[in-house]
């Protein structure tokens, strides 16, 4: 089921209604009905797969209590190791095993070998990526005795699969939502009206800004050998704000769908066009997979407290794998690559501390050097995210050389009036709200209430006359 | 608790107001709320006819998903809607009629490449029509892809179409309209509901009220006299452009497309369709469109060049009918379009072995009507 579609727009008012009318004295049957309904959620993509989600859930669980339960470290290292194992291998199996089967064959082809290796025509189970990072952080926290297994089936079934995250995250972890699922909740009204709030802005996000964007990047790069390099530039920019609209649009509906049930959802997003270097920006990009990383890799593997070279190192290691994490294809082990490169300069000079604050903070503008800061970092991203959009590598470079030709300087084939108001409207609006959790929580929070309510009325406007056709989210892919 | 519930009511009210009716009227007519691609694949019925009001652009991905998903059919009509009277009838092997999908000549190709390679069909009858090849009408400079035809269903309404409907049940439109009868038929949107009109089963379209209206003499139907078509021609408008001399680029764009055939041994038959014979006289009259005695030459050039067949019927006069058998000013009827086969069949066509001749002059014989041979 997709968040912007005409079904979750039944199912949420529905499940809404029964979880704080029908079984609001108890908290089990709270957590029974979103469990539920998380499964119900995610049976309409495709119910088969509801048989993987539930065995993954299952093995986490028992793997946790069996790790949990033993001092004798054997033992603890043999669960400990299964549970991880098979999660790889699940990953492995639906989501990498044809890209490794394809680069070894690429490989023996160079070598002068005719290799007849088989690909699998395998489905991606949507949201294998997230779910089972959950399932990750969850063991390795046990292990590190960080916390101790959840002996509820229910609640820890409900901790991986709630539905507001379940296919994109955030990528939440047991000792951030495992407590607020064991606790009962009380309707807040705050919370509510901005969780809707939240919901309405990532709505406008995802359906007037990258779903329009979308149609035009999808054009661009599909014949990219015959646009003009600003033409190319003009579908690089448009796919950075797509990508961003579109993830983070998911992420504040799944934040704000989780308030209305009294959650409170890790942050994922906080504003990471208007970062001032590319460090700043990891920490406001994709916020819940980058601290996973940090915490369950960087930080193992020696962290920031080892040698330059290790740093260095370890830097290139979390990129390379953050990449291949959304995919199995080479441009995103580049992107991922690339990244590693914009930041590593900041790591020798230990600048990468420098901007961690909001940008010109309680200011309407930003300074001249600031706001170089920012275009700076935001042309570098723009380049990155070619890599990611490309269907390869050759495709990704090719591009680039286009889009860095004379033709840069002439006037773009495809003139998307429409929609680059609406980016202005849009960049207007983050550039307000940057200081808050989301934009809409602050933009406008002052204004009377005719002219608040005027502006969401618009807002909603937009997103119809936007609406028509559903369009997945990105993200779901991985 | 209640404090949210009645903010969320009071500020719903005005969004229920205004986007109520116009979805009651959408849903209740299948135009949006209704889920085709499901409906293609598994068709809850044995004949259905799919005419949008609204969402005219759903038609492009219905015939898209239809091919893609359906088993390969043998021949396929592939052009604008002067290529939807071709109908399953008048072949012995499978027959899709994919007109309506491409309105310009750059959209041939990407249309076929969006296609899976497995269900291109052994024959490919493909209709030209003379305005593809005006650089006033197309300059044959857009880049096309795939999402023309994979994006273009609407399953839920625009906010342009709900100010359509607004506009419409303001006229009382809806409140005037008669419903046809089921017929045997499972109707799908407003034209097939109230105008008896949309594609059959087998891509072709059926026109049924402009047909009843036509043999009625009725003047407020579609193209009275060719009058819309002849203002068209007076004003130089509306696929009637002028020009002296065809694009070059669309030729090109043909001979892409005759070479992505000749690759993936599709036979391709050119052809291009006549228009009725009183608005070819104006049009030549007014010695404007020199541009269209020019364009029959040069395809068959290219035809000849790729060993493809290339018909040209623009004056209708070469089909022996007359503009009695025409649904408008340039859409010949489905009698119209049969004698342009059995004139291709004639002409030693390699469709001679997808079809059965006899039976087709039979068939014309015992038409239905000037504008209908079959039911």
């Amino acid at each position: 089921m997709l968040f912007n579609s005409i079904h979750f727009a039944v199912f949420l008012p529905i499940v809404f209604f029964i979880y704080w009318f029908i079984v609001n004295q108890n908290l089990h049957y709270q957590n029974f009905l979103l469990l539920v309904a998380s499964y119900v959620f995610y049976a309409f993509w495709d119910w088969r797969f509801l048989f993987l989600l539930v065995f993954s859930t299952f093995l986490d669980y028992f793997t946790g209590l069996k790790i949990s339960e033993n001092s004798n470290s054997t033992l603890k290292n043999f669960w400990f190791w299964l549970s991880i194992s098979i999660n790889i291998g699940f990953l492995g199996l639906f989501k990498y095993y044809n890209f490794f089967v394809s680069s070894f064959a690429d490989v023996l082809l160079s070598l002068g070998f005719s290799p007849s290796l088989q690909t699998l025509n395998i489905v991606l189970p949507i949201g294998i990526s997230f779910y089972t990072f959950h399932g990750f952080s969850y063991v390795i926290d046990i292990y590190n005795d960080k916390i101790m297994a959840e002996r509820n089936f229910i609640d820890y079934s409900l901790f991986v699969s709630f539905f507001p995250l379940l296919v994109a995250g955030p990528i939440e972890r047991a000792t951030h939502l495992l407590p607020q699922i064991k606790k009962s909740r009380t309707f807040n009204y705050d919370n509510a009206v901005d969780g809707l709030r939240q919901i309405l802005y990532g709505l406008f996000k995802k359906v007037v800004i990258a779903d329009q964007c979308a149609v035009i990047v999808n054009t661009i790069f599909s014949n990219y050998l015959d646009y003009s390099g600003s033409t190319l530039l003009l579908g690089a920019l448009l796919f950075t704000f797509q990508i961003y609209c579109d993830f983070s649009g998911y992420s504040d509906i799944a934040l704000g769908v989780a308030r209305l049930f009294g959650f409170e959802l890790l942050r994922n997003f906080a504003f990471p066009y208007f970062s001032r270097d590319i460090a700043e920006f990891w920490r406001r990009w994709h916020i819940s997979l980058s601290s996973w990383f940090r915490d369950y890799l960087y930080i193992p593997l020696g962290g920031s407290k080892v040698g330059m070279g290790l740093k260095i190192r370890n830097t290139f290691i979390i990129f390379l794998v953050s990449g291949f994490w959304h995919g199995a294809n080479w441009t995103f082990i580049i992107w991922g690559f690339l990244n590693a490169l914009y930041i590593i300069p900041s790591i020798i000079f230990r600048t990468n501390r420098n901007n961690i604050d909001t940008v010109a903070q309680g200011k309407y503008l930003p300074s001249f050097k600031e706001f170089a800061a920012i275009s700076l970092t935001f042309g570098l991203t723009v380049i990155a995210w070619v890599f990611f959009r490309s269907e390869s590598v050759h495709q990704a470079f090719t591009y680039l050389n286009k889009m860095f030709s004379s033709s840069l300087f002439s006037v773009p084939q495809i003139k998307p009036t429409a929609l680059l108001v609406c980016l202005c409207f849009f960049i207007i609006i983050e550039w307000f709200g940057r200081e808050s959790k989301h934009a809409l929580e602050s933009f406008g929070s002052r204004w009377p209430r005719v002219v608040r309510w005027s502006f969401y009325y618009v807002l909603i406007v937009l997103t119809i006359s936007f609406s028509g056709s559903e369009q997945e989210f990105i993200y779901f892919q991985f | 608790m209640k404090k949210f519930i009645f903010r969320i009511l009071i500020f719903s009210i005005p969004l229920f107001l205004v986007l109520l009716p116009p979805c009651w009227y959408l849903f209740q007519m299948k135009e949006n709320f209704f889920d085709l691609e499901s409906f293609i694949k598994n068709p809850t019925t044995d004949k259905y006819l799919i005419g949008y009001t609204y969402n005219e652009k759903n038609y492009k991905f219905m015939k898209w998903k239809y091919i893609n998903t359906k088993p390969k059919f043998e021949i396929w009509s592939l052009g604008s809607s002067r290529a939807m009277q071709f109908r399953s009838e008048m072949f012995t092997d499978s027959f899709y009629n994919a007109g309506f999908t491409v309105g310009r000549i750059s959209e041939f190709l990407p249309f076929m490449k969006s296609i899976n390679h497995s269900k291109y069909p052994d024959m490919l009858i493909v209709t030209l029509d003379t305005w593809m090849f005006n650089t006033k009408y197309d300059k044959v400079d857009d880049v096309v892809d795939a999402t023309k035809w994979t994006n273009s269903f609407k399953m839920y309404p625009s906010y342009g179409t709900l100010k359509t409907v607004w506009a419409d049940m303001i006229d009382n439109k809806f409140s005037h309209s008669k419903s046809y009868d089921a017929n045997g038929y499972t109707r799908i949107g407003y034209n097939a509901n109230f105008k008896d009109t949309g594609f059959r089963n087998d891509g072709s379209f059926y026109y049924g009220e402009q047909i009843a209206k036509l043999k009625a003499k009725d003047s407020t139907c579609s193209d009275y006299n060719f009058k819309d078509t002849y203002l068209r021609i007076e004003n130089g408008s509306d696929k009637f452009e002028y020009g002296n001399v065809p694009n070059s680029k669309a030729f090109n764009e043909l001979e892409k497309f005759a070479l992505f055939c000749k690759n993936n041994n599709i036979k391709m038959i050119l052809v291009l369709p006549p228009f009725a014979n009183v608005v070819l006289d104006k049009m030549i009259r007014s010695r404007k469109y020199q541009y269209i005695q020019k364009i029959p030459e040069k395809c068959l050039s290219i035809a000849k060049k790729y060993k493809f067949e290339c018909y040209d019927f623009t004056n209708p006069e070469i089909l022996k009918t007359n503009s009695t058998e025409f649904i408008d000013g340039f859409h010949g009827s489905e009698k119209v379009y049969l004698k342009m086969l059995v004139q291709m069949l004639e002409e030693q066509s390699v469709l001679n072995s997808k079809t059965n001749k006899n039976q087709l002059n039979d068939d014309l014989a015992n038409s239905l009507s000037n504008y209908q041979v079959y039911q």
